[in-house]
């Protein structure tokens, strides 16, 4: 699995971003592109702003969070860990396209320089360029440096877009090898299309375009301190999903929740008809919950995942505290064949949320053993620990669904104790 | 994590990049020292009336007692030591662009003494000379074909004076010419 992730990025990276390198580089003698200072500047930065505009159009294509990608990047929330590096990416090779366009004058003179650097509105191609680069630069400062409320920031980044259209127009009036070049043409001009058709399904078309279920709340229940059971009844069709799978939620017209959407796993058991979430008030919105009113419409798009997609025969689940909610559903699903050691790590007992419902479960399930680790009184949970209780790690699956510190640290120290990286999965929130 | 840095370094090459060009290139630019002869104003006369105590000047090598910039004028300038051409009815003495040619030094030598304007607006059947090209074209020139030489700018050229400052790389080797001497 480790290995899919990491090849994934870089086998992406090059089927986007080589074709128009190669395209361009058959429209013209490489001796010529290259026959001097000038020239040698002018083609690096036609190769960057060709290879930058690939990976933004690239990007687009990544957010319309299509079901296949789940088996690409094994996990849909892993997109958005690619997306992040792509969109980077595309940034820094985007920044230094202007800047070495500029510096082949260089050899005339360090105003000749300048003067192509100021902006005229008679060279209305460029500025449409410019106009790209630094609304992208106002974006990508929010992202990579700013904290802002999640989603303050979420609206900020929809920008990207109107970037994203004036870089359209940069490359389809800029006279340069995209004008010149038919093949090229047609390469930037489609991705750039499909980006767009992209950005038109999850914005302006996703009413009709993505596919949701429709649910109504039937409960809401505050099962600890900062901690909200949501019921959900389906009211049309229901959504089949996988234990330990997830779903975008969006609630409607509640006069206390927001109308935004959020991921979170799904901790039901698969068969049942009534769906649950159990989510923790982490912030501004997660907030509001204990406030949803019964009978609000949710508008549900998924499901999505693979986390604890197989059945192998030794398992050790470590679930840190809201973590837990996954294995809550896929522990209703434990086939007798599976054997399973569960950690659920909590600070203390009462965030111990679903205690008797697995204490339950290992009852009745002879391979299902389960141990509440309470690190206010038993010290933080380690892999030290955890393979002084099971014994052999050898030929075990772990997976592992909690804080991103906690889920990070254990995955170093089983790696430092030689367990290998495809044997531990882990599911991060984070980036969703 | 890692794209972070890359991103911090792209952002910050790009901004002192920048700035320094543009500060280097616009705010610190020295007016060029260098004047150009006395104009003959309206007068389309034969009589000479160059003033010869110019300074360096855009203009040299030029023939005192040169009276109108007729085509066989230009074409005694037809050499490295002294270089003019003519594009679009306009005389340019470009002896000290030498070697600032990021087309090469042979493009220009191949012109001098000529009417160059087709060559400069096709670049040779390669494209056209871009805006910031024709802006530097502009302070070398020296009159109008069938006028006197004058230190006015041509009127319908973008009028930016730009100083030929010395070459960062004064190397020929640069430039895509086979033969540069």
């Amino acid at each position: 699995m480790i290995k899919q992730q990491k090849i994934i990025l870089p086998i992406l990276i090059a089927l986007f971003a080589l074709p128009p390198v190669l395209l361009w580089a058959a429209a013209t003698p490489l001796n010529v592109r290259f026959s001097g200072f000038s020239a040698s500047m002018r083609s690096i930065g036609q190769i960057l702003g060709l290879m930058g505009m690939s990976l933004f159009s690239l990007n687009f294509l990544l957010t319309a969070r299509l079901k296949i990608f789940d088996q690409i990047f094994n996990g849909l929330n892993r997109v958005y860990i690619n997306h992040h590096f792509i969109g980077g990416l595309a940034f820094s090779l985007l920044l230094m396209h202007p800047l070495m366009l500029g510096l082949r004058f260089l050899p005339v003179s360090v105003r000749a320089v300048a003067l192509f650097f100021m902006p005229s509105f008679d060279k209305i191609n460029v500025m449409f360029g410019s106009a790209a680069l630094f609304l992208m630069m106002i974006i990508l400062v929010l992202t990579f440096y700013i904290s802002l409320l999640y989603h303050i920031w979420k609206f900020s980044h929809k920008f990207m877009a109107v970037a994203f259209f004036f870089a359209f127009l940069h490359i389809i009036t800029i006279e340069s090898d995209i004008s010149a070049s038919l093949p090229l043409r047609y390469y930037m001009i489609g991705l750039a299309s499909l980006s767009f058709l992209a950005i038109g399904y999850r914005t302006l078309f996703s009413n009709f375009a993505v596919g949701h279920y429709r649910y109504l709340v039937a409960s809401v229940r505050n099962l600890a301190p900062e901690i909200t059971e949501i019921s959900l009844q389906s009211a049309k069709s229901a959504m089949s999903y996988r234990a330990g799978q997830f779903a975008y939620f969006r609630f409607k017209n509640d006069a206390n929740v927001t109308a935004e959407e959020h991921p979170f796993s799904l901790a039901s058991k698969p068969d049942e008809p009534t769906l649950k979430v159990v989510v923790k008030n982490l912030g501004d919105y997660s907030n509001t919950l204990p406030s949803l009113s019964v009978g609000t419409i949710a508008e549900i798009e998924g499901p999505f995942g693979v986390f604890l997609k197989d059945h192998a025969l030794k398992q050790i689940w470590i679930a840190g505290g809201i973590g837990v909610t996954p294995f809550l559903s896929r522990a209703h699903c434990l086939t007798p064949k599976e054997n399973v050691i569960m950690f659920y790590s909590v600070r203390d007992e009462k965030e111990a949320i679903c205690r008797k419902e697995l204490e339950d479960i290992s009852h009745s399930h002879p391979n299902f053993k389960f141990i509440l680790w309470v690190s206010e009184s038993a010290g933080r949970l380690t892999a030290f620990k955890i393979k002084e209780t099971v014994g052999e790690l050898e030929g075990l699956k772990t997976s592992i669904c909690g804080p991103l510190p906690m889920m990070q640290s254990l995955k170093t120290q089983f790696k430092a104790m030689g367990v290998s990286a495809h044997q531990i999965n882990t599911e991060e929130f984070n980036l969703l | 994590m890692k794209i972070k840095y890359l991103v911090t370094i792209s952002l910050f090459v790009f901004w002192a990049a920048t700035t320094a060009v543009l500060l280097a290139g616009l705010v610190f630019y020295q007016k060029n020292q260098i004047t150009n002869f006395a104009p003959i104003a309206s007068e389309k006369t034969n009589e000479a009336t160059l003033n010869k105590g110019n300074t360096s000047g855009a203009v040299s090598g030029e023939n005192p007692g040169v009276s109108t910039l007729t085509s066989a004028e230009v074409a005694k300038h037809n050499s490295r030591q002294s270089c003019w051409f003519i594009i679009s009815g306009k005389v340019y003495d470009v002896t000290n662009f030498f070697g600032h040619h990021p087309g090469g030094d042979n493009n220009l030598l191949m012109n001098c003494g000529a009417d160059a304007t087709i060559a400069f607006q096709t670049q040779g059947g390669r494209g056209a000379h871009s805006e910031n090209a024709v802006n530097m074209l502009s302070q070398y020139y020296i009159g109008d074909v069938g006028g006197g030489i004058t230190d006015n700018q041509p009127s319908d050229t973008i009028n930016v004076s730009v100083s030929p400052l010395p070459s960062i790389k004064n190397d020929d080797d640069e430039y895509d010419d086979k033969n540069d001497d």
